[in-house]
């Protein structure tokens, strides 16, 4: 608990704080978005959920539901805190239906606290009440500027209360111990101005306070609030990756124990810079107990990667953490022994409108490329097919029929997508064992590798936080080969 | 009523000259009641948020917690507004003569210090609603837009005050008798705002650590001293303490006779009606001793030392029965012999705050235990506040604009 006093001093006169002007600036959230889109099953009803959560904490996440069956009737949603769960939360907000989109509901939901939350969604209808839970993290991700407009006007409003009581110090002295009629004399009249004049210094120095206190408090959100994905420390040693979560120990406070997403402590995905022709999605194993990761490097193409390594918390928070590396000729080595099976790699052009080529003849196309925009749930189709045109069945790879990770073209958004979403299925599955229970989680896991309709046609849902141009890989397992083909996606 | 006008018309003179004479009045203007119940809402409204705040969470723009306060504060200042006005362009001389001048408009000091206080409160809400966009829904109750809040409503109060004391030391009668009661009254309410401003400090928990007795010797004398110097009435402080423990123990036992449920996640306290405030700290006792002290003023010769005399007086005091009074009394309220309807004990908790042994100690001890040397900031604090106390006091009594 601060001293009362130093608090006063740093804030007695904080009208200086409405001088402050800053420009507007871009928030480098955790990889270009932290929106949430889930598409899965609430007992017998499909319903895809796009949660978009505050952009500073506390704050409203927006929540839309959109039913994709006929039966649901209603829609209610409850956020839960990873520590308390339904015991420790309010009761639920019925989502409201759109007005001419009758497939449509939307609700706010106030997140209180920073860290791992998860939204309840119960859906209604005609067999019953059932629910499906999606993970969300809750921080702050922006850093918003003070308009130069409203700088203005705080400034003028500001000055016309230090001037008013500066102005009211003066008259005070001057002649309000004056009875009626009684007109100040020349000694009242310097001493209202000496009054006006020490009462301006006074506030003067209040305005100089107030603006450290407003620095203070904007250098603790900052450093303190403000969420940065934990330092990721990458090393390449003689062709293995070495790499050290949180080096220095500076990062997350309440961190909790990792737990594999669909099987595996790490996704790592890396991207040629620039070029973005070649990809890898490995997944390193924890070395020496605690924070350092490794494994061995696919045969690259020379150049600097970048990388994202996905990891996920028991508590269900799921961060994308950032590095990059450098791959030189001396690295590709002919004896290349992958660290793990499933992990993959390629060096991959983009794909023609007709698909990119697999091997055996066959080839990966995207079906129904209808415009895509900002922040509209998506629901990007593909499909692989044979030399003569016929779909192929897939084989679960990493526990689903498909994977995908996306990167915009100025590396500023990167998600890793899943049929069900881009929520971390290893904190979609903490949260339901814990607020469902275990055949609730264990319905979930079948649920994510159900099979795929007769068309075979893979889908990911997907809502684009940024206009601009996207790279996306699509990663399947046909006849027991691991293909990844590579796509440019325009999001206006 | 009278005015004293006639007497100084257009007269310039040395303050030692002027000697204010009474007028006889009935009745004090209705303005003046329309400020003192405005003045009254706003620890009203802010209690009731901070219970609305700990109990259920979410709240709008219009919960009735806040119109209270936004009727505190901007009720005062359009009647303030609205009084300069009048006394600018449609007042009679008399009116005028009782004014002072601020950028060529007339009024009363009071009015232009409430409607400083309601530009403030104005200005507060822009600013607090940028400040939740940036860094998030009242992340801490002391921040910036919410200390200018916190001054406009002090302006609003602190105005009340003013215009109370100018009606007070120049009219009799019935109108004097009013603003006495009506001084006294807003004495207790500033001394609420005060503490409602230092609850972070001052809750049961916190009365055994140096902190709470270094802040509360700065802040309680100095208005405990204006009061008793300026109210002229009898044990004025003890009066304005028990307004100020009446209005937060009123709050305390009527606020948990309402249900309600928190509606904001997570939920560590499910609280299931209005959480009260915790139970007031026992200032009539220290403030009769300051009224006790004040009894001497008139047998001391008004010297300069005569205030200082009494600073030294009050503070010793003061200090003596605030620690023995407060420092006994919280061993009782944080006992769980306290968990009743009449001492509140825990239940000023709200459904944020988890449940457990903590509440039930006394927090600060390892870093901030009350020391000598705490005691000795704690007295000295407490002589200087009452000497500015004195002083302040001594202009409330002065002023007749």
């Amino acid at each position: 608990m601060k001293h009362f006093f130093q608090i006063w001093r740093r804030f007695s006169a904080g009208l200086l704080v409405f001088l402050l002007a800053a420009a507007a600036i871009p928030s480098q959230a955790h990889v270009g978005t932290q929106n949430i889109v889930f598409e899965g099953l609430a007992g017998p009803y499909p319903l895809r959920v796009m949660i978009k959560p505050p952009v500073v904490v506390p704050g409203l996440a927006q929540v839309t539901i959109r039913r994709l069956s006929d039966e649901v009737t209603g829609v209610s949603v409850l956020p839960m805190r990873w520590d308390v769960g339904r015991k420790g939360a309010p009761p639920p907000e019925d989502a409201v239906p759109v007005k001419g989109d009758d497939t449509l509901f939307t609700a706010q939901l106030w997140l209180m606290d920073s860290g791992a939350y998860s939204v309840l969604v119960n859906a209604k209808g005609s067999r019953g009440e059932h629910a499906l839970i999606v993970p969300v993290n809750s921080v702050a991700t922006q850093r918003l500027g003070l308009p130069k407009w409203f700088g203005a006007m705080l400034g003028v409003l500001g000055l016309l209360l230090v001037g008013l009581l500066a102005t009211i110090a003066g008259s005070a002295v001057r002649e309000s111990s004056l009875p009626a009629g009684m007109l100040p004399d020349r000694r009242r009249k310097v001493r209202g101005v000496v009054a006006s004049l020490v009462f301006g210094l006074i506030l003067a120095g209040g305005l100089v306070f107030g603006r450290a206190w407003w620095t203070s408090e904007e250098n603790r959100y900052l450093n303190r609030v403000l969420y940065k994905p934990e330092p990721l420390d990458v090393r390449n040693v003689s062709g293995r990756l070495l790499l050290e979560l949180d080096p220095a120990g500076e990062g997350q406070r309440d961190r909790t124990p990792l737990i594999p997403d669909h099987g595996k402590l790490m996704h790592l995905f890396m991207v040629r810079s620039g070029t973005m022709d070649a990809v890898a999605h490995l997944h390193p194993v924890r070395i020496e107990g605690g924070k350092k990761f490794a494994c061995a490097l696919p045969p690259l193409p020379e150049g600097k990667y970048e990388l994202f390594a996905d990891i996920t918390q028991e508590s269900g928070f799921a961060q994308t953490l950032v590095g990059t590396v450098l791959i030189s000729p001396d690295d590709a080595s002919a004896r290349y022994v992958a660290t793990d099976p499933d992990d993959a790699f390629r060096a991959v052009a983009l794909g023609d409108p007709l698909g990119i080529g697999l091997s055996q003849g066959r080839r990966l196309r995207r079906i129904d490329s209808v415009a895509i925009r900002v922040d509209q749930p998506a629901a990007l189709r593909f499909q692989v097919v044979d030399a003569e045109d016929r779909a192929v069945e897939l084989e679960p790879y990493l526990g689903m029929f498909g994977h995908a990770f996306i990167l915009k073209e100025d590396s500023t958004v990167f998600s890793h997508l899943h049929p069900q979403g881009n929520v971390s299925m290893g904190a979609g599955l903490a949260f339901t064992r814990r607020e469902l229970g275990d055949q609730a989680a264990h319905k979930l896991m079948e649920e994510v590798c159900s099979p795929l309709g007769a068309d075979h046609v893979l889908t990911f849902p997907y809502a684009f936080p940024q206009a601009g141009i996207y790279r996306m890989w699509v990663q399947v397992r046909v006849a027991g080969q691991v293909e990844t083909a590579a796509f440019q996606i325009k999001v206006e | 009523m009278n005015s004293e006008a006639a007497t100084y018309p257009g007269m310039s003179a040395p303050p030692s000259a002027v000697v204010p004479v009474k007028s006889v009045a009935a009745a004090l203007p209705w303005f003046c009641y329309a400020v003192v119940f405005g003045a009254v809402c706003i620890p009203l409204g802010v209690l009731w948020d901070i219970s609305w705040h700990s109990t259920i969470g979410r709240d709008t723009f219009w919960t009735p917690a806040h119109m209270l306060i936004y009727l505190g504060g901007a009720m005062p200042g359009m009647v303030c507004g609205w009084l300069v006005l009048k006394t600018t362009f449609a007042g009679t001389v008399e009116e005028r003569e009782r004014a002072v001048r601020i950028w060529g408009f007339r009024g009363p000091l009071g009015a232009w210090i409430i409607i400083w206080g309601s530009l403030a409160m104005l200005t507060s809400a822009p600013f607090d609603n940028w400040w939740h966009d940036a860094y998030g829904l009242d992340v801490r109750i002391l921040s910036p837009p919410h200390t200018v809040l916190a001054l406009g409503m002090y302006g609003v109060a602190v105005g009340a005050w003013v215009l109370i004391a100018s009606w007070r030391n120049r009219v009799s009668g019935l109108a004097e008798r009013h603003s006495v009661w009506l001084f006294v009254l807003l004495g207790g309410v500033l001394i609420t705002m005060l503490n409602i401003f230092m609850t972070e400090f001052s809750l049961p928990n916190d009365q055994h650590n140096g902190t709470f007795y270094r802040v509360s010797c700065r802040a309680y004398p100095i208005y405990l001293a204006i009061i008793a110097r300026a109210a002229q009435m009898r044990w004025a402080a003890t009066k304005a303490a028990l307004v100020f423990m009446g209005i937060v123990a009123t709050m305390a036992w009527i606020l948990p006779l309402f249900p309600a449920t928190p509606k904001l996640a997570p939920i560590y306290n499910p609280v299931t009606h209005m959480v009260p405030p915790a139970f007031p700290l026992l200032l009539v006792f220290p403030a009769l001793a300051v009224d006790a002290v004040m009894l001497l003023e008139k047998r001391l010769r008004p010297r300069w030392w005569r205030d200082w005399t009494l600073a030294v007086a009050i503070g010793l005091a003061f200090s003596a029965v605030f620690f023995a009074v407060q420092w006994n009394f919280s061993k009782v309220l944080v006992s769980a012999a306290a968990d009743n309807w009449l001492l509140i004990g825990e239940r000023h908790f709200g459904y944020g705050a988890g449940v457990g042994e903590w509440r039930h100690r006394f927090w600060g001890l390892d870093n901030d235990s009350l020391r000598w040397g705490s005691v000795g900031i704690a007295l000295l604090a407490s002589v200087l506040s009452a000497r500015l106390g004195l002083w302040l006091g001594k202009g409330l009594k002065a002023v007749q604009r």
